[in-house]
């Protein structure tokens, strides 16, 4: 392309026979046409095809088949039809004042070279739009078009307005393949050439170019997550009758170097649940969030503080996410994603192509997040001597009533790696970690147990808090087949914890957890929505008071709606051989971002010894707001 | 890639000549010149954008997305890599999109949440799903290629003063476009398309594509601002590009999972 502005440049613009012109590779026939005809009035279309239809043994078959190395004869160019009329000069250098204008800042924004006075310009707007003016100078009319005159000094006559930045105009070398509109001006110095640009139409005044790029911050200050929430519960055997909730997240970040940043983080939580026949509690509650140091290498990064680390691919229930630590304050109420607490974590990983190596070590163990103990969230029901995960069984009732809890929350959290490829086609994981489950699992102390066993009543009876350790051999990974993306995840445990219906001992069995799902946007438009089939399956397990299979089916439903004013959300999840439901409707006002306000319901049903069973009372209507700052 | 294109190509015109006159012929092969024109219209070897969406019209209230675009044109002909991450407003800040465009049409295309801190594979045949709650469906940020399409040349006509050649452009399989048609106002001189009307199958546009200015920009014409309008309802996204830099030398790390997670990796290729 360059040859052919070459050849063209210092080719005078008269009728003589044009020189033939030799296809270059990576020529098309348009590029060609563009550079060869004698003066923008032609059509570049029009070329094209007075240029193939004089030299047919230049194109092999048709208008696409332009033969590298081949003579192209330019047609004479009193032969090519012109555009009527005239052309203009200048395409779009015309401007409709606006009513806050002023000649003067009009003449300063349509000069087209800053090197030209704004005062010759606004003469030379004057005395060629006499139209346009009542009278005088001073008397610019509004809605006037004002057509912008040729300036003997402005680079190229093609250039209607010239952006007033000469500085930033780089030589028109330095663009190989462009259509360098000096051509048209031989004269023209295209080192002096200031910035160009079309407008179309009225350019709004709030473009002139306000750059509101603010420096580059120290500290990027974040309220990652701010929230208020009431809530009403309804069932005639709801535990409380009010419950209230607040959270603020905030972060400060920043890059050290260019190898090392520094992330803090804390986060408040504030629960309170008044009336019915639990007791009224109001717990406020500071934490940390992420706290890190991060050093990037070119195909290393790596992480010391405390992280959330969520490993796995498919939503809110993922197998092999076992380094990270649960939020149970709030049951399953919130999302995925605000179900996790930050851990201290030393986490190591590598990149290589489409390989990424994680590898996770957590030197403390760090146990879920438990709500208050009389909270109506709590696993251990003490006010109803019920505990979660277990069949209501009279006869100990009274015992987890009294029991007081322990937690032996010593050691380190275990380790783990995830060797992950992301690819054309598909995405894939797998990973080995050995790990130690952060929710409790409760069991009768040796005291308590042997005297439930013998019919006494247990002197001091005793929750002990377990968390076992566990070989977690898992894999995920996802794909997508025409609209529909495809996810799949599964683990195996060496060790789920169990408590024996004999003798109430509780042990360990092996465990494997799997999860199918798709997502996809029925209708091809806003309607989102996410469906999975989920199983737990426990593997050799004698008579035990746990579930030995459970198989749900989990999602998501989501539509904006009202020009995007409101979004409707219906989170579920509901069990599949056993009753155990829970579903979560949604409606939120998310017009004015970055926050919502939202009106929802969470609504648990379910059989004896199911989740959905275990909090079938806290059914409760909540409203409130939420936002990111 | 480059073959199946020419073989298609070749057996389109086959059976043109077999059923149109010469002028017939000679039409439609610059209409599908002028659409191959415009989809290789030099726009460098990568690009750096820095843009603001405003949502806005149809009674709704006011929204403004800000974000920045990576682009990277692989070495084969159809292979690209865009990255688009946003910085505003917090709610969706540091949310990105990566996609994978290949020779030959298939498309890898990942979300990373920053919520969950996870990158997510997508689908990417949700064409006509709003991108952002904007105008722009999924389908208008994919760079279709002119092959997809017959084209046709309307006539010549005048855009705001500047003469601009009219193409219209109807999928040759119905299935793979949320639109029915889209007819282009053609600026020859810089081959970008300075109006686009989209039919979504009735006898009137549903949305159109408005330029409002380009410049030129290291060389390359640069739509710099623009809107789309959802003609029924009037609601508008104006696009405006606040910064662009093309030919930076951008990596190719920036485009892999990694670089769609950490948004560290491509700020000092910031504008």
């Amino acid at each position: 392309m360059l040859a052919g502005l070459l050849v063209l440049g210092p080719m005078p613009l008269a009728a003589a026979a044009p020189a033939p012109y030799t296809v270059q590779p990576g020529d098309t026939l348009w590029s060609i046409a563009r550079d060869l005809r004698p003066d923008p009035s032609v059509r570049i279309q029009a070329m094209a095809q007075a240029l193939y239809a004089r030299n047919p043994d230049a194109f092999d078959g048709g208008p696409e088949g332009l033969k590298a190395g081949a003579t192209l004869q330019p047609p004479a160019p009193d032969e090519l039809a012109r555009t009527e009329p005239a052309p203009i000069p200048g395409a779009g250098n015309y401007y409709t004042v606006r009513a806050s204008d002023t000649l003067w800042s009009v003449a300063e924004r349509l000069r087209p070279d800053p090197r030209i006075p704004t005062r010759e310009m606004v003469q030379r707007l004057f005395e060629h739009n006499p139209h346009a003016f009542d009278g005088d100078v001073h008397t610019l009319r509004a809605g006037a078009v004002l057509q912008v005159p040729d300036m003997p000094t402005a680079g190229s006559a093609a250039a209607p307005v010239a952006v007033a930045d000469a500085s930033s105009a780089p030589a028109s070398d330095a663009a190989p393949d462009t259509p360098a509109p000096s051509r048209d001006t031989p004269n023209g110095d295209a080192e002096d050439e200031a910035q160009r640009a079309f407008v179309f139409g009225e350019e709004s005044a709030e473009d002139a170019d306000a750059d509101t790029q603010t420096g580059a911050a120290a500290w990027d200050l974040r309220v990652e997550d701010a929230r208020i929430e009431l809530g009403v519960l309804g069932t005639s055997g709801r535990p409380v009758d009010h419950v209230q909730h607040g959270r603020g997240v905030v972060s400060a970040r920043r890059d050290l170097n260019e190898a090392w940043e520094l992330r803090l983080g804390a986060r408040a939580d504030i629960q309170a649940q008044q009336g019915g026949d639990y007791p009224s509690t109001t717990r406020a509650r500071a934490d940390y969030d992420e706290n890190f140091l991060r050093y990037r290498g070119d195909r290393t990064r790596v992480t010391v503080g405390t992280q959330r680390i969520l490993w796995g691919r498919v939503d809110e229930i993922p197998p092999t996410d076992r380094l990270s630590t649960k939020d149970l304050t709030r049951f399953g109420l919130d999302p995925y994603g605000e179900r996790r607490r930050a851990n201290p974590a030393i986490r190591a990983e590598f990149f290589q192509g489409p390989w990424h190596a994680d590898l996770v070590f957590l030197p403390l163990f760090r146990p879920a997040e438990l709500p208050d103990r009389d909270s109506l969230w709590h696993p251990v029901d003490r006010n109803r001597g019920r505990l979660l995960g277990l069949p209501q069984d009279p006869a100990l009732a009274p015992v987890i009533q009294q029991a007081a809890l322990d937690d032996d929350v010593s050691g380190n959290g275990g380790a783990g790696v995830r060797l992950g490829r992301s690819g054309r086609g598909a995405d894939f994981a797998v990973t080995v970690q050995r790990a130690r489950h952060s929710q409790p699992y409760y069991r009768f102390d040796t005291d308590t147990r042997q005297a439930i066993l013998a019919g006494q009543p247990p002197g001091d009876p005793t929750l002990e808090a377990v968390h076992p350790r566990t070989w977690v051999v898992g894999g995920d990974t996802a794909f997508a087949t025409g609209a529909w993306t495809w996810r799949a995840e599964a683990a195996w445990l060496s060790d789920v914890p169990v408590t024996r219906a004999d003798d109430l001992r509780q042990t360990t069995v092996e465990g494997v957890d799997w999860v199918v799902g798709a997502e996809g946007f029925p209708g091809d438009g806003d309607f989102r929505m996410t469906t999975q089939l989920a199983g737990q399956h426990l593997l050799n397990a004698g008579d035990m008071l746990d579930a030995r299979e459970s198989y749900f089916l989990t999602g998501e439903l989501e539509s904006p709606f009202a020009d995007y004013n409101w979004r409707a959300r219906l989170r579920y999840s509901i069990g599949l051989n056993r009753r155990d439901v829970y579903l979560n409707p949604e409606l939120a006002w998310i017009a004015r971002e970055p926050m919502e306000f939202y009106i929802g319901l969470h609504w648990l049903d379910g059989a004896e010894g199911t989740a959905g069973g275990f909090y079938r009372d806290n059914r409760m209507l909540v409203t409130g707001w939420r936002g990111q700052f | 890639m480059m073959n199946r294109t020419a073989m298609f190509l070749g057996a389109g015109l086959l059976l043109a000549v077999a059923t149109l006159p010469a002028a017939a012929l000679a039409e439609e092969s610059a209409a599908r010149e002028l659409a191959r024109a415009v989809h290789e219209r030099p726009d460098g070897d990568d690009a750096v954008t820095r843009g603001i969406m405003t949502l806005t019209g149809g009674g709704r209230r006011e929204r403004v997305r800000e974000s920045y675009e990576y682009r990277l044109d692989g070495e084969e002909p159809g292979a690209s890599r865009n990255l688009i991450r946003f910085t505003s407003p917090r709610n969706i800040a540091d949310t990105a999109i990566l996609v994978h465009n290949h020779p030959g049409g298939d498309v890898d295309q990942w979300l990373y949440l920053p919520a969950i801190q996870r990158e997510r594979r997508i689908s990417s045949e949700n064409r006509g799903g709003s991108f952002v709650q904007s105008e722009l469906y999924f389908e208008d940020l994919e760079d279709r290629e002119p092959h997809k399409d017959h084209h046709r040349i309307l006539g010549e006509d005048a855009y705001e003063g500047t003469p601009v050649t009219v193409l219209e452009s109807v999928p040759v399989d119905s299935g793979n476009s949320v639109y029915s048609k889209r007819v282009s106002w053609i600026h020859e001189e810089t081959l970008l398309p300075l109006r686009i009307d989209l039919y979504e199958g009735g006898e009137e546009p549903a949305k159109r594509l408005e330029v409002q200015r380009i410049e030129e920009i290291q060389g390359y014409w640069t739509v710099t601002r623009s809107s789309m309008t959802d003609l029924a309802s009037g609601r508008t996204t104006i696009l405006e590009v606040e910064d662009v830099t093309y030919n930076s030398g951008l990596p190719d790390e920036l485009f892999t999972l990694r670089g769609l997670s950490d948004p560290s990796l491509a700020r000092p290729y910031r504008p």
